[in-house]
């Protein structure tokens, strides 16, 4: 085996095709970004391309809502024809029986659904839309009935992280393969509200730890964590391959209008890809060399773990520190200072 | 022993760096070479890269699923003793089988 990864093109590619949506989140990142600006339908045919020719087998479609997007289906179809595989998060709320056939038709790997709470009324709340809670529901439904793998996503916040797990029993009835659950990101109207909704470092640590032992109980579906900071557990045994956070390792973002930033939640624009060689960018841009060699800045230069998180997650270090390289506000563990 | 690649296994070879580790060996620099993954496999959200000779092992076990018919080809293609090669073949294939790339049959 290797000692060295390095990948010649990004794994997977997160696409914005549009901003519009049919919700407002209260912790949504895009509520503020510019719709005017979008890709036409031919040049996110020339992004399919691209993407092909680097042989990059994974697009995951974002939002803004995808279902909104009037060439979603044309544009899957076209991806997969070309060796790509697609995936949709969506809010479920136009995720009809007809559109789950179409979704099945089309060709979509699997279909996630954010659900934000076991609580149906919180859920709405959150997402500042009645009767959202049932409709995603009803996309699961309707994702089951035509055969197509289903995920959830749940963004981690005072909202849910004391009562989340209430939300397995349903997903099982539903049939969801795989529950996400989403650190919470301090981006957009994340940023505007965290007071109001990110956990204290000390309640990342207690549901970090609830999660895991959830996790290593539910044995007939897969629960998944994005957030570095895990491997402060002792109890956390995974090992990855790529160390610490993934953006701009193994993924890229890519805006509605092309912009490519390392993240969704990092707003570092590193180029566009309708005017810019992708791949020259993902070997040679210094925001992502800096991203793939982090230098420890803070409490990480004694930190014992740094070596497998490396700072946490980079998009919050970034946010609320304005230097990726900063621990993560995450972090609940104390500085050590060597005497 | 039977083994066989597990369903649903996504693989790219990473082109520059198959290359890049061609032209280190041509260089007489195999150590070097040896570090640097050529073909990236992904299962699951298991991923992980093999370098040249566990690609030739890798390629040989898609049409292949005999480990010492395996082990026989990979010996003769790196000139090396079949009983060594046969313990290492074993030990990375396991390790395959450990992250669901490879199962028994």
């Amino acid at each position: 085996m290797n000692n060295t990864f390095i990948l010649n093109a990004p794994l997977t590619i997160n696409l914005t095709l549009s901003y519009k949506c049919n919700f407002s989140c209260h912790h949504c990142y895009s509520r503020e970004e510019d719709f005017k600006k979008e890709m036409t339908f031919e040049e996110l045919k020339y992004v399919v391309n691209i993407l092909s020719d680097w042989k990059v087998p994974f697009i995951n479609l974002g939002g803004g809502e995808p279902l909104l997007h009037p060439h979603l289906f044309d544009f899957v179809k076209y991806a997969s024809s070309k060796g790509l595989q697609c995936t949709m998060n969506t809010n479920g709320y136009l995720l009809d029986i007809e559109t789950a056939e179409k979704i099945k038709q089309t060709g979509f790997r699997a279909v996630g659904v954010s659900i934000d709470s076991p609580v149906e009324e919180k859920h709405d709340f959150f997402r500042n839309k009645k009767g959202s809670f049932k409709r995603a529901l009803n996309a699961l439904e309707n994702l089951a009935k035509v055969n197509v793998k289903s995920t959830v996503s749940m963004v981690v916040s005072k909202l849910n992280f004391e009562n989340f797990h209430e939300l397995i029993p349903i997903l099982r009835e539903y049939k969801v393969s795989q529950l996400y659950l989403h650190n919470y990101k301090c981006s957009g109207l994340g940023y505007k509200n965290m007071e109001q909704y990110d956990l204290t470092p000390s309640e990342w640590h207690d549901f970090y730890a609830r999660a895991l032992t959830l996790k290593k109980e539910t044995k007939d579906l897969v629960i998944s964590f994005d957030d570095p900071i895990l491997h402060l557990l002792p109890q956390y045994e995974e090992h990855h391959l790529v160390k610490g956070s993934t953006c701009g390792k193994l993924s890229l973002n890519i805006r509605a209008n092309g912009d490519i930033t390392p993240c969704g939640f990092m707003p570092i624009v590193i180029g566009n890809i309708l005017k810019d060689d992708i791949i020259k960018l993902w070997k040679e841009s210094p925001i992502l060399m800096n991203l793939r060699n982090p230098i420890p800045n803070g409490k990480c230069k004694n930190c014992g773990v740094y070596e497998n998180c490396l700072g946490g997650c980079k998009a919050r270090a970034y946010m609320l520190t304005g230097d990726f390289h900063n621990p993560d506000p995450h972090c609940w563990k104390k500085e050590v200072i060597n005497q | 022993m039977k083994v066989k690649v597990s369903d649903d296994v996504f693989e790219r070879i990473e082109e520059e760096n198959l290359r890049e580790a061609q032209n280190l060996i041509n260089k007489g620099m195999a150590d070097k070479a040896e570090n640097l993954g050529v073909i990236t496999l992904i299962k699951g959200g298991i991923m992980t890269q093999l370098n040249l000779t566990g690609k030739a092992i890798w390629d040989v076990l898609k049409v292949k699923n005999s480990i010492e018919e395996i082990a026989s080809l990979i010996s003769k293609e790196f000139e090396v003793d079949f009983d060594t090669c046969l313990e290492d073949v074993k030990i990375f294939i396991q390790d395959l089988v450990d992250k669901g790339f490879v199962v028994y049959e």
